[in-house]
């Protein structure tokens, strides 16, 4: 059981809307190291260390190939490390290209964090209140999607069975895919309008629909609320402050003589957040199964 | 009916700003969050068609339609995943929009993103592809008594929408890199996804071209038999 | 109290000469459990759907239906989603959402109610169905019978005062269906539920219910207690053609059915259920002489399929489906493989067919490799594979063209094929129906026009998976027919089946799959003659009278030999 699956959508939603937005659009060195260690450290507890490794390894190189690549495009800043075709490489451009590097590293990986731990039908409550049609919609279309996969296998067996479902040439096979497919569209909507024949019948399109869950509002729930809200808004008045306005050209600007102190302790503190929990729990876990 | 029309025509002239702005914006006010901007723009023009669903009449076969239609771009993209940039997804929501209008055509792309992406990754990418998908099959509704009468016309749209969705997409890039509009970075980005650019304009006129009649065909089917007696 | 009245109720569909209901009148009370039968396309669904609102069919409209003595027009929307209950056939098209807990809630959300309370009727109704073991999972994981089940789970939380069922039990298997039975006898039992049950397998829902409906060609016949019925049935008391008569007939159980003709003149009362059928047997027959019957011949074709040692499965992880089996099919045979749900029949039929490829065994068509045929040899004129789900065989957009596609694809002469589409659709008594879409046919008519196009092209290896299901009862016989008369000719025919009695009655052998491979095989007589538990109605009536009469038939035509010896 992951720990932070468990907790409410609202809360899990709010926190990756404040961890992704920070990530993605304060640029300050300070903030964007500690959102890639926060997002690999989550990352570590939720997958398995196979998909660990892979994911981690294509992070880095993304970041590398930003790193290196900022440079070709980019001539501003001031130290010149040496000449391409008469046009300088800085020392600024292979900085920022490393910046983004890790931005756009680390905002991949919450992103796939965020993915595992906010399932479909999460969103599907979270939009039910405000949005119901699409909700349902959603709903409907999460439903369809394997069993359409389901059938289309059933149907292309069928046709090969017959004699009809060619494998030979790429034009044969084209074929193939495409009469599957045309049978397969058939079927879906026949079968989507008996399908919306039984919401009538159970009274689908009444007035005043009201929307049911099993999510619960723990203790718990509060807490990493308020906890993440404070944290997040103390990020928000610093960089309201301009406290987290930072220039990487002309030269780029020596952080450690005015450190972002508010604002980059309240980030790790929100990043580092859900993979405290995580090993927690984990470690909770192992002494209870001690116990059985 | 007058009315319809022209409020429609205010939808359209609004989304239109709406992107105009979002470049424009970027290209020339001066400031650092563009990427930021544009995010929200995109996010607020696919609440905006939700929000649309939620408050006009719409009949059950109607959302279970958009739900049919939504899975089949998903479909699309699961079946050819071997083939990249070559799916049929932007013809499936073309030929939606042009059998059920655009808003069902805006839903149609914006929903197909979204849950596609579920099974392809989520990413900041996401809201983009969604609006984008969305516009798509909105002004292919806008457009659907020329694209219905002319085929030619038909898989021209398609070309543009394939050009047209690469453009945008590497709009956003740039301003990811950069959180500005550069010019060169632009055309380095442009030039990059040329070949990719080519591969979206070419795999929806074919099969725009391959779905158009037979697609067409099952949907009227559809319509005749569950909606032309008892809803509308 | 009367809760629903039917007054001289007639419809005709659109572009339809013939009507499809023509003056039903009837009426149920409160707490009845009424089941109305009648062969397929005789208006049952009809009737069923026009008596609930939200899914009646358009068309026109003569007579009232009142529901508590109010015009059913009358009826806010609100009272009809919420006191007219429906269950249909497809236990899969009618679940809405991703999850099962969200499926039962579903009917409530759209009634308005509050949080609190859904979460209370949810939690009571998945507590009387037995839900809570999978209310957290996704619908798309659960078996059929639990599809059905959870149907009717989501259709009981709204607390409907009529229940509305169309032949819930025809799409599963025989454990599902007596479960799902089981549900609806509790519920009628221990709430006093009003059911109005469609069905046209009567054999396991007669002794529940407490009066039945006849229909035949858009009249209700008759409605009445099952025993009355039944004696209504036996003489000329309906106004029925003899015809109609003996198909009506062929839907009864099996007791009923040997008493309309064995029982001439006789004074005793129908019997329907196995234990009156035993009684009304001794009866008649107290000390028979001959036991048995002749067996049949036996059928030693050359070898047309065989599997040996076959070992298949899904997944490199997953666990064996077949483990090691063996099978021979023989020319000229009709073969019935039966055994449980889920325990890999329809997977031995996908290995046969080439569908799956075995890890390991011989899989040898006519003595020559499976692999050796090349690219879609094996499937010209060779083999042919009939799905569960028949839909998935047409890809045109009308009969006709997909007709002819496959046409194109046999190695048939044209005049040929037409004779066999012309003598085949003559047999299965299929209507006019060539420019039709094939999803606009009734569930019936498209199995039978699936089969008709795999039998016209005439396979020598024909599998079937089911092809039963939703068939009714004179349709199963014409099918059997079809499917004998093509094994005379030389063909072989492998059908993977629930359906005892069909098997029965026109399978040449038997086999059960059971563990991965097949347990036993013999002809129908000596294989439903050993069984006690797995076996047809026939034989449970006539268990220690006589040995090895496993049909209907069979008992009719001892009996007739004792009397003659008696005479």
């Amino acid at each position: 059981m992951k720990a932070l699956a468990g907790y409410h959508p609202a809360v899990l939603f709010f926190y990756f809307a404040a961890v992704l937005l920070t990530a993605m659009f304060v640029r300050h060195p300070v903030l964007l190291a500690e959102s890639f260690v926060g997002a690999i450290l989550l990352f570590a507890a939720l997958e398995s260390r196979k998909q660990f490794f892979s994911q981690l390894l294509f992070s880095v190189l993304l970041a590398l190939a930003v790193t290196l690549t900022n440079p070709l495009f980019s001539h501003n800043g001031v130290t010149p490390l040496f000449f391409i075709n008469g046009n300088p490489v800085t020392l600024e451009a292979v900085f920022y290209g490393a910046a983004i590097g890790c931005m756009t590293a680390s905002v991949l990986l919450w992103c796939r964090c965020f993915q595992i731990l906010f399932t479909g039908d999460k969103l599907m409550y979270l939009i039910g209140r405000p949005l119901p049609r699409v909700s349902l919609v959603f709903s409907l279309t999460l439903r369809f999607v394997p069993l359409f996969l389901q059938k289309r296998r059933e149907i292309s067996q069928a046709q090969k069975a017959m004699g009809l479902f060619g494998s030979g040439s790429i034009s044969e096979r084209a074929h193939s895919l495409f009469r599957t497919c045309s049978a397969l569209f058939d079927w879906s909507l026949s079968y989507a309008m008996e399908t919306a024949a039984a919401m009538k019948a159970r009274g689908y399109g009444l007035a005043h629909r009201t929307n049911f869950h099993l999510y619960v509002w723990r203790r718990s729930d509060s807490i990493f609320l308020i906890f993440s809200g404070m944290t997040a808004l103390f990020v928000a008045i610093s960089f309201a402050r301009g406290e987290l306005r930072y220039a990487y050209y002309p030269a780029a600007q020596r952080f450690w003589e005015q450190p972002p102190l508010l604002a980059g302790a309240a980030f790790l503190l929100l990043v580092f957040l859900p993979s405290f929990l995580e090993i927690k729990e984990s470690l909770k876990w192992k002494y209870y199964v001690s116990k059985i | 009916m007058q009315k319809k029309i022209k409020r429609r025509l205010l939808r359209t002239v609004f989304c239109f700003f709406a992107a105009l702005f979002a470049v424009l914006g970027t290209l020339f006010f001066d400031g650092k969050y563009y990427a930021f901007v544009s995010l929200i723009l995109a996010l607020l023009g696919c609440a905006a068609f939700f929000f649309r669903l939620e408050k006009r009449q719409a009949f059950v076969g109607e959302l279970v339609l958009l739900a049919v239609m939504t899975s089949m771009t998903v479909l699309g993209r699961v079946l050819f995943a071997a083939l990249p940039g070559f799916k049929p997804v932007t013809a499936i929501v073309i030929l939606t929009a042009l059998s059920f209008g655009p808003e069902i055509g805006f839903l149609t792309g914006a929903m197909g993103a979204l849950v596609s992406n579920f099974y392809f990754g989520q990413g900041p990418w996401t809201p983009f592809q969604m609006f984008t998908w969305g516009l798509i099959g909105f002004f292919a509704g806008i457009l659907r008594a020329y694209l219905k009468r002319y085929r030619p016309a038909l898989l021209l749209y398609g070309a543009i929408a394939g050009m047209a969705y690469s453009l945008v997409m590497d709009v956003w890039t740039v301003l990811w890199w950069d959180g500005g509009f550069f010019v060169s970075r632009y055309l380095a980005a442009l030039l990059a996804a040329a070949p990719y650019t080519i591969l979206y304009a070419v795999s929806n006129v074919v099969f725009l071209f391959l779905l158009a009649a037979p697609l067409g065909k099952k949907l009227d089917r559809i319509y005749r038999k569950y909606f032309s007696l008892s809803e509308e | 109290m009367e809760i629903l009245r039917v007054k001289d109720l007639s419809f005709t569909y659109p572009q339809e000469k013939c009507a499809a209901l023509k003056d039903v009148c009837f009426s149920i009370a409160e707490g009845e459990f009424c089941v109305l039968c009648g062969p397929s396309g005789c208006g049952k669904t009809t009737l069923l759907r026009l008596l609930k609102k939200e899914l009646a069919p358009k068309g026109s409209l003569r007579g009232e239906i009142f529901y508590c003595g109010r015009s059913l027009d009358e009826l806010s929307e609100r009272e009809a989603a919420e006191e007219i209950g429906y269950v249909s056939q497809d236990p899969e098209q009618q679940i809405v959402t991703d999850r099962v807990w969200h499926e039962l809630a579903f009917g409530l959300e759209n009634l308005g109610l509050s949080r609190e309370s859904i979460r209370r009727r949810v939690g009571e109704v998945a507590g009387f169905f037995g839900i809570e073991r999978w209310f957290r999972q996704e619908t798309s994981t659960l078996s059929g019978g639990q599809k059905q089940l959870l149907n009717l789970a989501s259709v009981m939380v709204m607390r409907p005062r009529i229940l509305l069922l169309d032949e819930p039990t025809s799409q599963l298997d025989p454990i599902a269906a007596a479960d799902f039975l089981a549900m609806l006898a509790r519920l009628h039992r221990e709430l006093g539920l009003t059911i109005l049950f469609v069905e046209h397998r009567l054999e396991e829902c007669l002794s529940l219910c407490d009066t039945i409906g006849v229909m035949s060609e858009g009249k209700l016949v008759c409605m009445d207690a099952p025993a009355k019925v039944g004696a209504k049935m036996a003489d000329g008391a309906l106004p029925l053609l003899p015809e109609a008569i003996r198909r009506l007939r062929l839907s009864f159980p099996s007791a009923a059915r040997l008493y309309w003709s064995l029982a001439k003149n006789s004074s005793a009362s129908c019997p329907l259920s196995v234990r009156e059928g035993r009684q009304f047997l001794k009866n008649i027959c107290p000390n028979p002489k001959v036991r048995t019957l002749p067996s049949g011949e036996e059928i030693k074709g050359s070898p047309a399929l065989t599997l040996k040692n076959v070992w298949f499965r899904y997944e490199k992880t997953s666990p064996d489906i077949l483990c090691g089996a063996d099978f021979l099919l023989q020319e000229g045979e009709v073969y019935c493989l039966l055994g449980g749900n889920g325990s890999g029949k329809t997977t031995l039929l996908h290995v046969a067919a080439g569908l799956r490829r075995a890890y390991r065994g011989d899989v040898r068509i006519f003595g020559k490799k499976q692999a050796a045929y090349r690219s879609n040899s094996l499937y010209q004129g060779v083999l042919s594979y009939l799905p569960q789900d028949v839909r998935t065989i047409f890809a045109k957009d009308s009969v006709r063209e997909d007709f002819e596609e496959y046409f194109n694809v046999c190695s048939l002469s044209k005049k040929e094929w037409e004779t066999r589409t012309n003598d085949l659709w003559k047999k299965l008594e299929i209507p006019d129906i060539l420019d039709r879409h094939p999803y606009d046919l009734s569930g019936g008519e498209q199995q039978k026009c699936a089969l008709t196009k795999l039998l016209a092209a005439n396979p020598r290896i024909l599998l079937l998976d089911e092809p039963t299901k939703g068939l009714d009862a004179y349709a199963k016989q014409a099918l059997g027919g079809v499917l004998q008369k093509h094994c005379k000719d030389g063909a072989s025919v492998l059908i993977v089946t629930h359906d005892l009695e069909f098997a029965a009655q026109f399978a040449n052998r038997c086999g059960l799959f059971f563990d991965g491979g097949i347990l036993a095989q013999a002809a129908p007589q000596e294989f439903f003659g050993e069984n006690r538990f797995y076996t047809t109605s026939a034989k449970r009536i006539s268990e220690g009278l006589f040995l090895g009469t496993v049909t209907c038939e069979q008992v009719e035509a001892l009996c007739r030999v004792n009397k003659e010896e008696v005479v």
